[in-house]
């Protein structure tokens, strides 16, 4: 079978099975498992927000009926059981059985081209809500059709408006009458967009001017369930995928819409961020939810706000580590190679042994080293003290990337940071006195070592497990393309006959070549601008991470502008706000706002994971370098921008 | 097997052939001709409307587009100014749109637009109608033939549609596009794929392969709109490269391997010069499919033109007579080669011919 690490997502496994095996249910625990606790999941508006590949489609689909009840009908299934447990938790399953009957309808197709029918506004989007009714209805009673074999007579609607009107809307009270009536709107409202001319607005049908509403009449859907004489009662539950691409006003009639509290359907809209103007995607990496049950001065307090990607820098990092380790190895399991082998885990094939430099590399590095000592004049006695310093730290770290190499580099730095500290000698005598601020060394200043090995010797940096993931921005689909050639080439060697494990050097050869390939191979709007902004943050964070004192420790890897001066982007330059959001949106770059830093507020421009990896700079967050406006415009060397 | 429409076609596919058919069919009746053409940054442009104003003189009118992008490449800006001044300069009775191509938020909204624009031609004024498809993108060229289309057979076919369109694989490679982030149906050609009831069909996806568009072609295979069980890429063989299949198979090799899964079997070689080659061949492939898939649901083919302009005529006279969907990404904006466009251009032209309707058919056809 083809690498499942190549299958850039899951959702795009057409089995159900296969799908079920790979995918993990990490962010239903960990994005709306407190919400189902608080019991804000299911009787208001749900908005889930995320960036491209950040799992939002994966998790509708999952939770989608069909696949909910392979899932709970297996439930000790190797891989299903996680899957039950979230499910559980999140209100969707309950003592085995399906509280919930979810249909995902993706709104990328056709519903934007309404917004251009020559019709009063009120009218184009009463042809989008009856067609998402409509499929809606279809789509609920089609799963339970398929799930449980039963007919259209087993299927009942609950509503809560039982008037004549409202139920001859909807096609009587009848299943049958109202599947009829769900196809019959359909087809009508489809008509209309899908043709080529567009026919007169007084030829339309009433369903096609919105006065079709099943949503504000039905409540819940009892099934009987012939073969286990059981009859279910369930929740209806629309999920409108990728809702960004709606026009805007058609997004708001929808929003509004569905925020209405009498609605007693479940009702989620997932969108991605870059949908948003650029000041509400710096809110939503500033907060992860902004309407929350007890927060009754809150306009949005009908809705639930989730955010795929939290705003706390290192718990984030730990939770993705964790979810792409679950992930690799689900995939892994898959392939035949592994399984064979009763290989389980990606990450144990990944050597963290850390690399050496030969024996000549370290000669000369030996020979640099003595060089940068005669000319900064450091006196033997001074660079054994430095040394014990040296000796000092490392005996009291667990950190095993210790060799002589990365100790040769840190004294270069300790030396140039130790000439900065003292008074230099008029008449070029060495230097021996105590510095005025004592060296300490920590372990950013380390690591900073080992990114100047890097650059000067090609030292290997990224290898291990927690490497890719970091590398990944913490972006599901991003992860797996990154991963993709090292699984690759495990398979290779494996089948070959040969050690599976990889040391580091091949790691980070493979990793870095799949970084530049990434890079090169954007194509997304704005994506040359991107580029050309990367490019400048890029050659400056290199430049920053090889100054000899290491200043910034294991380097920058990010450009830092006032907020005050950020916020004005928008109105002054729309042009760079719109190459900053489709950055952000594609993960090239991470937009941290508010940072504080020097009793200030920064707004950080991030470079993605796999651009740190790309330039050959750290993965870590936090370092910047200080910069304005102004510097993001001459790097896209267009003044209109 | 389902009858075709254009089999038997009426169809030249080289520049001595366009030519003499131009000049003995409008050169000597008294015919009034409408052409319709981009007027672009592409340097092909204006060889067709050389062509035919030699010939056709002053009975010929000019309906030319200029496809709006936001924030076009200054020189691209210039080079479209100056193809459009002379557009203008060879047709004495002419009038230009301004198209957007997109809409403040971003969707692509040419078909809508240019459907809006050509209907209130008044198509009964002319004897024939030439689309020239040389420098008008897929979002604008397949609509405009529809839709043309769709007002020649209303008016009783009185009116001839020609396409015609200026060839060059080489020209197309100095073309860079930069996609915009939405996967559609190009207006027109949905296909009625997305009545829920359709999904159940066999899809087949037919790509049409070229260089360094690896990506498009993956965020539309990956789309839910074409999602499909099967993919049998397009690839140009016989072609002036004679290597040319070899060159982007290879270059799509990791996307053959991994979830494309295509093997050799699956691949399509069509004419590169030849449209018609392409037309056939998708058709055959419909009438086989429908048959096996009769009882399971039925089958679908789902079509992606990208590159080569005869090969996306070819899909596009699939497209229009099996009523088959057709997926792309509208390009946001784009970049030329420019001097070894130029240096393309001024080597002879290569025209192509296809009669669409009118005359030359039998009143009734499928």
């Amino acid at each position: 079978m083809p690498n499942p690490f190549e299958q850039r997502a899951t959702e795009y496994i057409r089995d159900d099975h296969a799908f079920l095996e790979i995918v993990t249910p990490d962010p239903l625990f960990s994005f709306f498992k407190k919400p189902a606790a608080e019991g804000r999941l299911f009787d208001r508006l749900v908005k889930v927000a995320g960036t491209p590949g950040s799992g939002k489609t994966t998790i509708a689909m999952m939770i989608e009926f069909k696949r909910m009840n392979i899932v709970r009908r297996d439930p000790q299934h190797e891989s299903y059981k996680p899957i039950v447990q979230a499910m559980t938790e999140c209100g969707l399953i309950s003592e085995s059985w399906p509280t919930v009957v979810a249909v995902r309808l993706p709104m990328e197709s056709e519903y934007r081209d309404y917004w251009e029918l020559p019709y009063d506004e009120s009218i184009r989007n009463g042809l989008v809500k009856s067609l998402v009714q409509a499929r809606a209805v279809i789509g609920w009673m089609r799963a339970l059709q398929n799930a449980f074999g039963v007919g259209h007579n087993d299927i009942e609607f609950m509503t809560h408006r039982e008037t004549d009107a409202a139920l001859t809307n909807i096609g009587g009270g009848a299943s049958a009458g109202i599947w009829e009536h769900a196809i019959r709107v359909e087809q009508e409202v489809y008509d209309v967009g899908a043709g080529l001319i567009p026919p007169p607005v007084e030829t339309l049908g009433d369903h096609a001017k919105g006065a079709y509403w099943p949503f504000d009449v039905l409540d819940q859907m009892r099934v009987h369930i012939p073969d286990s004489s059981t009859t279910l009662m369930l929740r209806p539950l629309v999920i409108l995928d990728d809702a960004h691409t709606l026009h805007q006003s058609q997004y708001q009639d929808i929003e509004t819409w569905l925020m209405r509290r009498e609605m007693r359907i479940a009702r989620w809209i997932m969108t991605r961020q870059d949908r948003e103007p650029l000041q509400e995607i710096l809110h939503a990496n500033s907060s992860n939810e902004t309407a929350s049950l007890g927060d009754l001065n809150n306009p949005l307090r009908e809705t639930t706000v989730i955010h795929m990607q939290g705003t706390d820098l290192k718990s984030e990092k730990k939770r993705f580590r964790l979810m792409a380790r679950n992930m690799a190895d689900r995939k892994l399991a898959r392939l035949d190679t592994f399984r064979r082998r009763n290989i389980q885990g990606l990450a144990d094939l990944l050597s963290e042994e850390p690399p050496t430099l030969s024996q000549s590399q370290i000669r000369k590095l030996k020979d640099d080293v003595k060089k940068t000592q005669h000319k900064l004049s450091i006196g033997s006695e001074r660079r054994i003290l430095l040394e014990k310093d040296i000796d000092a730290y490392f005996s009291g770290s667990t950190n095993l990337d210790n060799g002589e190499d990365v100790r040769l580099s840190l004294l270069r730095i300790l030396m140039h940071r130790y000439a900065n500290r003292v008074q230099k000698s008029l008449f070029g005598d060495e230097l021996n006195e105590d510095p005025t601020k004592p060296i300490k060394i920590k372990a950013g200043m380390v690591h900073g070592a080992r990114f100047q090995l890097l650059h000067s010797h090609n030292r290997p940096r990224y290898y291990g497990f927690n490497a890719i993931a970091d590398g990944s921005s913490q972006n599901a689909e991003l992860f797996l393309h990154l991963a993709s050639p090292i699984v690759s080439l495990i398979e290779t060697r494996i089948i070959r006959g040969k050690q599976a494990s990889l040391d580091c050097k091949i790691q980070n050869e493979i990793i870095r070549e799949q970084a530049h390939k990434i890079v090169r191979n954007w194509s997304f709007p704005e994506s040359r601008w991107v580029r050309k902004l990367i490019d400048k943050i890029g050659a400056e964070c290199v430049e920053g991470t090889l100054e000899p004192t290491a200043p910034l420790a294991d380097g920058p890897n990010a450009f830092g502008i006032l907020q005050e001066e950020f916020d004005e982007i928008p109105d002054k330059y729309p042009k760079l706000a719109n190459i900053l959001k489709y950055g952000a949106a594609y993960n090239a770059i991470t937009l941290v706002p508010s940072y504080p830093v020097k009793y200030k507020k920064w707004c950080l421009i991030e470079l993605g994971g796999c651009a740190c990896i790309h330039y050959g700079i750290t993965l870590s967050r936090g370092n910047f370098l200080e910069r304005t406006v102004p510097d993001l415009l001459k790097a896209l060397k267009k003044s209109e921008a | 097997m389902t009858s075709w429409r254009w089999d038997p076609c009426v169809y030249h596919l080289t520049t001595k052939d366009v030519v003499d058919f131009s000049s003995q069919y409008f050169g000597g009746a008294n015919k009034s001709c409408l052409l319709v053409a981009g007027a672009g940054f592409d340097p092909r442009s204006v060889k067709i409307c050389e062509m035919l104003s030699e010939i056709i003189g002053g009975r010929l009118d000019g309906f030319f587009i200029r496809e709006e992008r936001p924030n076009p490449d200054g020189n691209l800006l210039h080079r479209a100014d100056a193809n459009h001044t002379g557009l203008e300069g060879l047709v004495s009775n002419s009038r230009t749109i301004q198209l957007e191509v997109f809409a403040d938020d971003g969707a692509p909204i040419a078909g809508p637009n240019i459907v809006h624009h050509v209907g209130g031609v008044d198509i009964a004024k002319f004897d024939d109608i030439v689309i020239d498809l040389s420098a008008l993108s897929i979002g604008v060229s397949f609509p405009l033939v529809r839709c043309l289309q769709q007002l020649v057979l209303r008016e009783g076919n009185s009116t001839n549609l020609h396409l015609m369109v200026t060839a060059s694989s080489h020209i197309d490679a100095t073309i860079t596009s930069e996609p915009s982030d939405r996967v559609t149906y190009v207006k027109g050609f949905d296909g009625r794929a997305g009545i829920t009831g359709e999904t159940a069909r066999a899809r087949l996806w037919l790509p049409q392969l070229a260089r360094g568009r690896n990506d498009i072609l993956e965020r539309i295979r990956r789309h839910d709109l074409v999602n499909p069980h099967d993919i049998c890429p397009i690839l140009p063989f016989p072609s002036r490269n004679p290597r040319e299949a070899d060159v982007l198979a290879d270059s799509y090799m990791s996307e053959f391997k991994g979830d494309w899964e295509i093997d050799g079997k699956d691949i399509v070689h069509a004419d590169e010069y030849n449209p018609l080659d392409l037309y056939r061949t998708i058709l055959r492939i419909d009438d086989q499919r429908t048959q096996v898939f009769a009882e399971l649901g039925g089958s679908l083919q789902i079509l992606s033109p990208m590159g080569s302009k005869l090969l996306a005529i070819g899909a596009l006279m699939a497209a229009l007579d099996r009523n088959l969907p057709v997926v792309y990404v509208e390009s946001i904006g784009y970049s030329l080669d420019s001097e070894t466009a130029d240096e393309l251009i001024a080597v002879e032209p290569h025209f192509v011919h296809v009669w669409l309707e009118g005359d030359c058919y039998p009143p009734r056809r499928c």
